[in-house]
């Protein structure tokens, strides 16, 4: 159960990119107004540098995965104990994806059809893919998919070129202070600093090394990406329209009218967002339940799919509305405490003393 | 990997198999006597009521007698006279055997002429031997048999295959014989290294059954897999290669196939070079190709006749082709019945005023219309030809324009429902237009109850079990998804010859090289 | 655990069943609205009137032949709170449920939009099921159902008519409602919205042809910044304005030239804006720098279009002709309305954004004040097939 290099980039980019690309843009845009996209820079550099943090951890042991090297980092009951945030983390993001997720589509596409049943159906895909592939599966899915997802957006930002109107994007770094534009970016960094998972996923990897740089380079390769379709959806908008919409890409995109004709190509967004945000729960999925058969010692990880599945139903559904899952979720829980518990400091202090043990271990010899 | 262990279970099952047999063994594996009354007997007996079995006997010399045994209709009774019976009778050879110890010998100078010949000693060889066409020799004071091969039952010469036709390209096609079916590939791979392993399958039918590869090229591991699925295969008859088939592939209940099938040999030698196993069956023409992938049910063989840049384009029209067989039928349901704001104003006006007034749901439309088009098709193919014609007029008039005018259904789904039929066989392979005829219908319930959201469900499910399906271990998207991508050189596009260097890495682990490189014509300019 | 499996399986495909489908609706059982019209009464509340498409009368062939003679539209109207409240009370009329995806026409009355449009226009672009590629007009004269209620020769949905007619003149595509959402969520420009008169045609033979009413697309509504409409712009002022703020995509000018004793037609094709906002002495100050290519199209003068000085005069006379029209139109708004319709405000926001930050709250009273020059800069690249008139003696024709 290997998969290659480029399979972890298109796994990489694909679950950066989905999520970032419609959920963060209005939080930023409201913040840093014009300057969003300086934000959405700022946040694709942090995303890179965490991306960068997690793959050296990871590569300190290639040969371990993230639970055993945690052990061999720590000892074995911290380095157990340190994985529960994780747990967490996963289990709470999950459930706030899906349930964001199926909110969209359900917005746009549905009226009366319950919410339940489109979260189950993706549950259903998503331990399908799981179960049947592992995570050779995912990444064999995602090298299907990254390039379409890639392409349909591309050919999305070619479309708008039309309705642009490039002086909305001024004045530049004169209406808000850096103060602003870093608080836009906190919200694309929450998504951006999903790159850390890298270091659950290196044990994965056929050539851990090149793998990692390839990781590393979807994330930048998203980053600009995201840069320039925020940059893009401003120009349409322009800041004041688009801070207030949910989904400004989106938006963008049900604007486009080419002849009369070429319109109405919403749809297209959402199978996109439907394909990534399908990648990024399978990998979780499979992430968490590998992980939970590590931790209490089963020996088939296929069965902790089962586990792990089921909880996420009434996960998600627990959010009473759209706004206390895509708003007061990432400000209270996400950005005050996984961000930096989970994304940036346990991968540090294990970056820190694995690499201090892992000197001391070659100065011994 | 999953298969080993599934070869292993399976063998397990079989010898639970035909408790009995062992009983009857015993006694056909009854040693010849020397005594040819006694044979005569054994033999008359095996073959009761077998009114084609013929019994031929010849006093040789007053008190003994040979027996000459063959079926009727199964052996060249021209050659049996011109060159074995008429030696005997008028070369008065006969008188001159009195001494049984030159009989053998005798029998040996005769039966030169023919080219493959044995000597068997148990009853039931005999009999196996005759059922095989061949002719049995039996003298007194022997207890062995001569066995000489004089095939010479009526069979159908190479024709063109109707099911693979090309318009540039090899017009010759495989027979119901395996004997000529493998002289037409070892005709176009003049290497011993073709190998080509015999082995009987079937209790009753005893049909040949024969493994072919080229050793180097294909793989070792892939080669051993398919001899030992192929010999745990108990069946009392193999009527046809899908015999075979259903009892080796991977994942019986997909609904795509995992063997492909030709009549064609040059597409057979072809997947042979690329490192492809071929199971030839008796009494069919249809030849086994294996593993199989999915884009090579995109390939045609004139892919690789024609021109590389018609051939591309081809290759696009057929992908767009099958993506609108599956989804064109369940696209419309979606979007008339769930996402009408999908479509541009003007187009929506029409379609409406086209469906005003029909009386079903889109999805029974669209139902009833598939269900029309199947049976058309499959009318078609089973009536006779001069009905065929009838039918299809009739169908087209009656229940297109009928139905139309007469408001039961709407035109727009005539032409959705037709556009789909004409694009599944725009497919090559025909059992992988199959596959997406079959998932059509699941889809279109999809769509019917959940809309574009049911599609795109219904469409990631079929491409989690693509992506998971393998064949002889061999992933069922490969290439897609092997570590270099820019060599895809056979999916997509059909890159001209002098640049595909390669044979297919997920097929051939070592000998890669097929065609040296730099080879790209540059003819200078005078 | 296979047993699981298919339990699973069933209970999944026994939800799609029971749940699915909940969504679906044929196209019989819609009624596709194509127009909207919003009108105040005088109780205080809103009067919609919805034009929806009888597909019936819309296909050729729809039933085997028969005549196409009716209308393809019926006009739907009801009153409520808002839009929502409005269209629930219409649907207890309708035998099909409203579908409003394809309505990209939107008619605000006079009435209403004097009165202010901030509380009835929210739904237009919050409703997932509509889009914001919608053209909205104000109409003068009648009120909007009236205007919904009239027949269109042309086209068999009269309100696919306005938005064609609005692109042939010059305007952009469908995108006066996301123009007036971002001029009004703008600090440095305000929300205008284009007018439609309704007029009677005047041709045909009888005088019921005659009298017979039709609309036509006459100028640009002014709204203040609570959304009131304050004033309008007449068809002319209007081109201006969008020429000002480089938005014109075509105009035709005609001008009288003096020196040829008649007036000739330009044709534009290309038209460029600059504006540059000047300080001196604290005072704000523009220079807006105009510019036109087209051709000419006709010329009733005795000139020769082959010589190029008469070119050069044309050109002169043109420049000067909308020199003053512009800077006419500018002063018309500076003085009568006061509010910045041309978005000079975002050009020194962009410009001179710390200004801006203090001054932003009193834009109008800076606007109101300034000075504005026009510059215009006309080229004529073609004169059309003929260098003189044709019909002119040889002696009339001034070389």
């Amino acid at each position: 159960m290997k998969i290659s290099a480029l399979q972890i980039f298109w796994i990489m980019a694909i679950y950066q990119f989905g999520m970032t690309l419609l959920l963060t843009q209005s939080p930023a845009i409201a913040a840093s107004k014009q300057d969003a996209w300086i934000s959405m820079a700022i946040a694709g550099i942090a995303g890179v540098v965490i991306t960068i943090i997690g793959g050296k951890l990871s590569l300190l042991y290639p040969k371990q995965t993230f639970f055993e090297y945690c052990q061999t980092i720590l000892g074995k009951w911290l380095g157990k104990l340190i994985v529960l945030p994780f747990f967490i983390q996963l289990f709470l993001t999950m459930g706030v994806i899906l349930r964001q997720s199926s909110d969209i589509i359900h917005m746009t596409l549905f009226r009366k059809t319950p919410l339940v049943l489109l979260i189950i159906l993706m549950i259903y895909l998503m331990v399908y893919l799981t179960y049947r592939g592992g995570i050779e599966g995912i990444g064999r899915c995602s090298e299907i998919f990254g390039p379409i997802i890639f392409l349909v957006t591309f050919i999305t930002l070619m479309l708008s070129i039309n309705n642009i109107e490039w002086k909305q994007i001024l004045p530049i770094y004169a209406d808000t202070g850096w103060k602003e534009i870093l608080k836009g970016s906190l919200a694309p960094i929450s998504f951006g600093a999903e790159g850390i998972l890298i270091m659950m996923l290196t044990f994965f990897i056929q050539e851990p090394k090149k793998g990692v740089s390839f990781a590393i380079r979807a994330v930048g390769m998203v980053s600009v990406f995201i840069t320039i379709i925020t940059i893009e959806v401003i120009m349409v908008f322009g800041a004041g329209l688009s801070s207030r919409m949910w989904y400004p890409y989106f938006e963008m995109v049900r604007f486009i009218s080419i002849m009369e004709f070429l319109q109405n190509i919403e749809i297209f967004v959402i199978v996109i967002w439907f394909l990534s945000v399908f990648i990024k729960l399978s990998t979780f999925l499979f992430i968490t339940s590998f992980g939970i058969s590590a931790f209490f010692h089963l020996k088939d990880w296929k069965k902790a799919v089962w586990i792990s599945a089921i909880p996420l139903i009434p996960l998600s559904i627990f959010y009473p509305n759209i706004v206390s899952a895509s708003i007061v979720f990432p400000e209270k829980i996400f950005i005050p405490y996984i961000l930096p518990i989970n994304m940036i400091g346990i991968p540090l202090v294990l970056l820190v003393v694995g690499t201090i043990r892992k000197n001391l271990s070659i100065g011994k010899d | 990997m999953s298969f080993f262990k599934k070869s292993i279970s399976r063998t397990n099952k079989g010898e639970k198999l035909n408790p009995t047999k062992s009983q009857t063994t015993v006694m056909e594996k009854h040693k010849l006597s020397s005594n040819v009354s006694i044979n005569e007997q054994n033999l008359r007996s095996q073959f009761e009521k077998c009114s084609d079995v013929e019994f031929r006997t010849i006093p040789i010399n007053g008190k003994d007698r040979m027996l000459i045994l063959y079926v009727d209709g199964l052996c060249d009774t021209k050659i049996l006279d011109e060159t074995i019976l008429k030696p005997l009778i008028h070369n008065g050879i006969i008188e001159k055997l009195n001494f049984m110890d030159k009989y053998r010998q005798n029998l040996r100078q005769l039966l030169i002429p023919v080219a493959k010949v044995k000597m068997v000693t148990t009853i039931q060889e005999v009999v196996n031997s005759v059922l095989m066409a061949n002719v049995a020799f039996l003298i007194d004071g022997e207890s062995t048999a001569f066995i000489a091969e004089l095939k010479g039952f009526e069979k159908r010469g190479p024709e063109e295959p109707s099911s693979e036709a090309v318009i540039r390209g090899p017009r010759d096609g495989f027979t119901e014989t395996i004997r000529i079916n493998t002289s037409l590939i070892r005709r176009r791979i003049r290497t011993p290294k073709l190998k080509i392993e015999s082995m009987t399958i079937g209790e009753q039918t005893k049909t040949d059954v024969a493994i072919l590869y080229i050793e180097g090229i294909a793989k070792e591991t892939v080669i051993e897999e398919v001899q030992r699925r192929i010999k745990h295969i108990q069946i009392d008859s193999v009527l046809g290669s899908g015999y075979i088939e259903e009892f080796i592939e991977d994942v019986p209940f997909s609904p795509f196939p995992q063997i492909q099938n030709t009549e064609r040999p040059d597409v057979v030698c072809a997947g042979l070079l690329e490192g492809k196993v071929a199971i030839i069956v008796d009494n069919t023409p249809f030849v086994l190709i294996l593993p199989m992938t999915f884009w090579g049910g995109l390939q045609a063989a004139e892919d690789y006749y024609e021109r590389f840049i018609y051939t591309t384009f081809v290759r696009w029209i057929r992908f767009a082709l099958l993506n609108i067989a599956l989804f064109l039928p369940s696209l419309y349901v979606a979007i008339t019945t769930f996402h009408p704001q999908l479509i541009p104003t003007n187009l929506l006006l029409s379609v409406a005023a086209a469906r005003e007034g029909v009386p079903f749901p889109a999805m029974i439309e669209a139902f009833i219309m598939e269900f029309m088009f199947e049976a058309l098709r499959e009318a078609g193919i089973r009536l006779p030809k001069s009905v065929g014609s009838a039918v299809s007029i009739v169908g087209a008039l009656v229940i297109g324009q009928a139905a139309v005018e007469a408001g039961i259904i709407s035109a727009p789904m005539v032409i959705i429902v037709s556009t789909t039929g004409i694009a599944s066989f725009g497919i090559p392979r025909y059992n992988l237009g199959i596959a997406y005829r079959l998932l059509r219908f699941p889809l279109l319930i999809l769509a019917g109850l959940l809309g574009f959201y049911g599609i795109i469900v219904g469409a990631v499910s079929i491409l989690i079990h693509l992506v998971t399906l393998r064949s002889f271990g061999t992933p069922y998207l490969s290439p897609i998804g092997s570590k270099k991508p820019w060599k895809l050189k056979d999916v997509l596009i059909r890159a001209p010859w002098w640049s595909m260097n390669e044979r297919p890495t997920f097929l051939v682990e070592s000998n890669t090289e097929r065609i040296p490189k730099g080879q790209q014509p540059h003819p200078e300019r005078g | 655990m296979k047993k699981l499996k298919f339990i699973l399986f069933v209970i999944i495909c026994c939800m799609l069943l029971i749940t699915g489908c909940s969504d679906r609706r044929e196209l019989n059982d819609i009624a596709i609205v194509l127009g909207w019209g919003m009108d105040l009464t005088e109780d205080g509340s809103y009067l919609a009137s919805a034009q929806i498409a009888v597909p019936t009368e819309l296909g050729n062939n729809a039933g085997g032949g028969g005549g196409t003679s009716g209308q393809g539209f019926f006009l739907e109207t009801s009153k409520g709170k808002n839009a929502t409240d409005a269209s629930q009370n219409m649907q207890l009329k309708l035998s099909r449920v409203i579908f409003a995806s394809h309505r990209r026409f939107i008619i605000i009355g006079e009435e209403l939009a004097r009165n202010g449009l901030a509380n009835a226009i929210d739904e237009f672009s919050r409703n997932p099921e509509v889009r914001m590629r919608t053209d909205i007009f104000v109409v003068t004269g009648v009120t909007a159902k009236e205007f919904l209620s009239m027949t269109y020769k042309l086209e068999k949905i009269p309100s696919l008519a306005p938005i064609k007619i609005h692109q042939s003149v010059g305007g952009t595509e469908s995108v006066t409602f996301k123009n007036f959402l971002a001029q009004a969520v703008s600090e440095g420009s305000n929300a205008t919205l284009p007018i439609i008169e309704v007029v009677s045609s005047g041709a045909g033979k009888n005088d019921e042809d005659i009298q017979k009413k039709t609309f036509k697309i006459t100028g640009r509504a002014i709204f203040d910044n609570d959304l009131k409409m304050i004033g309008t712009l007449n068809a002319r002022e209007a081109s201006d304005r969008l020429w000002i703020n480089n938005e014109l995509k075509a105009n035709t000018i005609t001008v009288e030239i003096p020196e040829g004793n008649g007036n000739i037609s330009f044709v534009g094709r290309k038209f460029g804006s600059k504006v540059k906002p000047i300080f001196e002495d604290n005072k704000i100050k523009f220079l807006i720098s105009l510019s036109g290519h087209g051709a000419i199209k006709e010329n009733n003068t005795t000139l020769d279009l082959k010589n190029p000085k008469y070119l050069k005069v044309i050109e002169e006379t043109l420049s000067k002709h909308i020199q003053q029209n512009v800077t006419q139109t500018i002063s018309h708004v500076q003085e009568d309305f006061k509010v910045d319709v041309f978005g000079l405000g975002e050009t020194v926001h962009q410009k001179y954004p710390t200004w801006w930050k203090k001054r932003k709250g009193q834009w109008n009273e800076e606007f109101a004040s300034a000075t504005i020059a026009v510059k215009v800069n006309i080229d004529v690249e073609e004169v059309g097939s003929t260098g003189p008139p044709l019909h002119l003696k040889e002696s009339v024709i001034k070389k």
